[in-house]
């Protein structure tokens, strides 16, 4: 299904920060740095390194290159097809959040996302070096342990050679290293990312037909409900886990979190069969209120957009509350840890969230 | 041409194409009498330099940082460029135009034909009313997304004035349906935060902003201007047409001296309009059928509407609402005291020098050049087509068409619609309920001007003939 929320920026892009790195040699420092951030395997240890890559990352994500394609204003959305890559365009992500617990009732978070810039484009033939790449990709994970109360985050970069990272087709699967999402079909994926000392292993299958939408500068679409089912290894352990999870998908020019105003989203999915997505966009230097918008998406998988009349969005405390009128919500969202992830949801309406701030994209500096 | 940013440029044009005015020196009063509207001077001007300013000169003097546009810029096919135009704004959609501003930044900001130009049968016509715009959505959403791309200290303050002003209005300007637009309370909003003396934004309002619910208005075509002694449909605009035309930049226009500048080309611009020519019927013509309509026309339409051809005549009418029967809201609310401060706002004002806003208790009763071309009909839109404003049992309750400019009907004269078995109120889905034109909901009313009524099919049949040759 279709629907044409014109800016709603529903898959807060990237949480990447553009760091001040000038344009020139851009193309360079990226591999360079693509190297340095990959060469050690921890990541705090890699910490300058790659916030220099992701800087460079982000502003190369920004620079034209000629040779992509624009996203054109319509786009015939087909699955699995779309669960794989678009070469064809600029920039892609790949977005599975959710909320899981254990059969003893402890409970996990989880973000894992993907990010490709293309750096060659389709019709230029590539370098002889086993180095050359098309792609560069950064990817994300965050694994939130409400018992601990922690956020176990860590991040990858890594050029698209000899395996490294990439994406490929028929299967759709995009990898980093050993983290990956596989599409199997239409709506059954695998995801898998593992940490020091935590990791995950997700069977997810789709309990909803995709939302596509076609924005001013890309296509994307969300799969608002996905059930999980899998392994979580946490410090040694390894607990059997179930929850939900929402998937958002973006190619063509995605927007990064980096101009003059940045958005927050509130991913939340009811217990009676229906999500609602909140998003705030909020300008960075706070010289007016948030603009808010969303999507609800009924239990037959109808979406319509939401409004700054029809919605409100606002914290009580450290709660995130939502207020939708026409459909008697009221609802409270208390992340697990700190004012982000993985959330409980109360108030009119039971079930799991996913809270998304653009100011995490801080913390991970 | 992406479509958020298509929206907020509509949103802002409205505010070009907005419309109000300044009354003149204190004495004068704020309401006119119903009749005949008076001629008054006009500046004169060079048609072709208006044409040159209207479409390359930067009026709306802020707007999207072109840096963030060009992002989100699709590529803009041929039908939606315009002839003669210079530099970025050759390559712009018709309806934007760029330019730099003093801190060095080029922005582009929506222009007049926003609202003053539109396809008929796939053919751009500039001075043909938009009555596609889609005026339904909050128009900050808009803006504040195209926030998101924006970088660099001079662009995120010239995005931010551009934001702010877009912000402030929004509640005002947004309507229940696609089609309508929302010009007089975008024009109330902007004067609400307003000074009128220095023209200074304020962020908070300075006036009680307008009821939040805008009154529908169908946006009526150029080629009028020629023969019209006022602007607007309550004949407000009184007094000099180019000055009161300059309000089509209050969105951004912060200071005297900048109004006085775009106020020293307005003449020109007004001289252009006034030169435009209406569009020649596209379709076959039976040509026995309107001479027999010629008559019937001159009988029973023209002591309003004027006749047309050789010694053609004008008599420019304000007809009491009560008269004409058609929705009274926009006359009354322009009448009844409860927009007088916005009326006393423009007599005081930079605007109110040499032009006034002085509404009359009813409606112009238009030229009809053309007509065929600006379905639909009425003041607010409200008739889809030529032949059910003749035969009013034939005007649909409740309708939707498509926005599609090629789905004319030339039996009709107006949009083929769809005639719906219920109205807003039983449409669950958003989308869908803003596309239905509901005659029930207050200023979207059908009923009045129902003189075809009493005419034969035959008659009837011959007008419309008729029409199609003016």
């Amino acid at each position: 299904m279709r629907f044409t929320a014109w800016l709603v920026f529903h898959f807060a892009g990237i949480a990447l920060i553009l760091g001040g790195v000038g344009l020139s040699s851009l193309k360079a420092l990226l591999a360079a740095a693509a190297v340095a951030a990959s060469a050690s395997p921890h990541a705090q240890e890699s910490a300058p390194a790659m916030a220099a890559a992701r800087a460079a990352l982000v502003a190369y994500a920004q620079k034209d290159v000629p040779g992509f394609a624009p996203a054109r204003e319509r786009w015939r959305f087909a699955f699995p097809a779309d669960h794989a890559l678009h070469p064809q365009h600029r920039t892609e992500s790949w977005r599975l959040s959710g909320a899981l617990a254990s059969r003893a009732g402890r409970r996990f978070g989880f973000q894992l996302v993907f990010f490709r810039v293309g750096i060659t484009p389709p019709r230029v033939a590539l370098g002889p070096s086993t180095w050359a790449a098309r792609d560069v990709y950064w990817a994300q994970l965050r694994l939130t342990d409400a018992a601990a109360n922690r956020h176990h985050d860590s991040e990858k970069l890594e050029r698209a050679a000899m395996g490294l990272s990439g994406a490929q087709s028929s299967p759709a699967r995009v990898w980093v290293h050993e983290w990956s999402v596989e599409a199997h079909d239409s709506a059954s994926f695998t995801l898998r990312g593992a940490q020091d000392h935590a990791g995950l292993e997700l069977s997810l299958v789709a309990a909803k037909p995709p939302v596509t939408h076609t924005a001013d500068t890309f296509h994307a679409y969300l799969v608002s409900r996905l059930r999980a089912r899998g392994t979580v290894r946490i410090d040694g352990a390894a607990l059997e886990v179930e929850g939900v999870a929402w998937l958002d998908r973006a190619w063509g020019q995605v927007p990064l979190p980096v101009g003059a105003v940045v958005w927050d989203r509130l991913l939340i999915q009811l217990d009676d069969g229906r999500e609602v997505m909140g998003v705030r966009l909020r300008r960075r230097d706070g010289s007016a209120d948030p603009t808010v918008s969303g999507l609800l998406v009924e239990g037959n998988g109808a979406a319509r957009v939401l409004q700054a009349a029809d919605l409100a969005i606002d914290r009580v405390e450290r709660r995130w509350r939502l207020r939708l009128p026409s459909e008697n919500l009221e609802l409270y969202l208390d992340p697990y840890v700190g004012d982000s992830g993985a959330a409980a949801v109360s108030g009119t309406g039971a079930g799991h969230a996913y809270v998304e701030l653009a100011a995490d994209a801080a913390r991970l500096r | 041409m992406p479509r958020g940013f298509a929206s907020v440029l509509a949103r802002a044009t409205l505010i070009a194409a907005v419309t109000a005015c300044g009354e003149a020196q204190k004495p004068l009063p704020l309401v006119s009498p119903a009749g005949p509207v008076p001629a008054e001077p006009q500046r004169p001007g060079s048609a072709a330099a208006g044409y040159d300013a209207l479409v390359n000169k930067g009026y709306v003097s802020c707007g999207i940082p072109y840096s963030a546009y060009r992002q989100s810029a699709a590529p803009v096919p041929a039908s939606r460029l315009l002839p003669a135009r210079a530099g970025r704004n050759a390559e712009l959609p018709y309806n934007l135009t760029a330019h730099v501003t003093p801190s060095g930044v080029e922005v582009v900001a929506p222009n007049c034909l926003t609202c003053h130009a539109a396809q008929f049968n796939g053919r751009l016509i500039v001075g043909l009313g938009n009555e596609s715009a889609d005026f339904t959505r909050d128009p900050s959403l808009a803006v504040e997304s195209a926030g998101t791309r924006v970088s660099g200290e001079a662009e995120t303050a010239e995005w931010r004035k551009f934001a702010d002003r877009m912000k402030a209005i929004a509640p005002y300007v947004t309507t229940d349906t696609v089609g309508v637009n929302p010009a007089v309370n975008l024009t109330w909003a902007l004067f609400a935060h307003r000074d009128p003396k220095t023209l200074a934004w304020s962020p908070k309002p300075l006036l009680e902003p307008p009821p939040r619910k805008p009154l529908p208005v169908s946006v009526p075509p150029w080629w009028r201007m020629s023969r019209k002694n006022a602007m607007f449909y309550t004949a407000a605009g009184r007094g000099d047409h180019a000055r009161m035309m300059t309000l089509a930049s209050a969105l951004c226009t912060d200071d005297v001296a900048e109004a006085r500048a775009i106020d020293s080309y307005a003449p020109d611009i007004r001289a252009y309009l006034a030169s435009l020519e209406p569009p020649k019927y596209p379709f076959p013509i039976d040509a026995a059928l309107a001479a027999r309509g010629r008559p019937v026309f001159e009988r029973h339409c023209a002591s309003c509407h004027g006749t047309y051809g050789e010694n053609a005549a004008y008599p420019n009418l304000v007809i009491a609402a009560e008269a004409v029967g058609t929705d009274p809201l926009l006359a009354r609310a322009a009448t009844d005291g409860s927009e007088e401060r916005f009326l006393r706002w423009a007599q005081r004002s930079f605007y109110g020098e040499n032009a006034r806003l002085a509404p009359a208790p009813g409606y112009y009763a238009p030229p009809l050049d053309a007509v065929w071309a600006t379905a639909p009909y009425l003041h607010n839109g409200s008739i889809p087509t030529l032949e059910a404003l003749l035969e009013s049992s034939r005007r649909p309750k409740y309708w939707a068409r498509s926005f599609d400019s090629s789905d004319y009907n030339p039996r009709t004269l107006g949009w083929n619609y769809r005639e719906l078995p219920h109205g807003k109120d039983a449409e669950k889905d958003p989308r869908q309920r803003s596309r239905i034109y509901d005659t029930t909901l207050p200023g979207y009313a059908n009923h009045g001007h129902a003189f075809g009524d009493t005419l034969s099919a035959d008659e009837r049949a011959a007008i419309l003939e008729y029409l199609k040759t003016l």
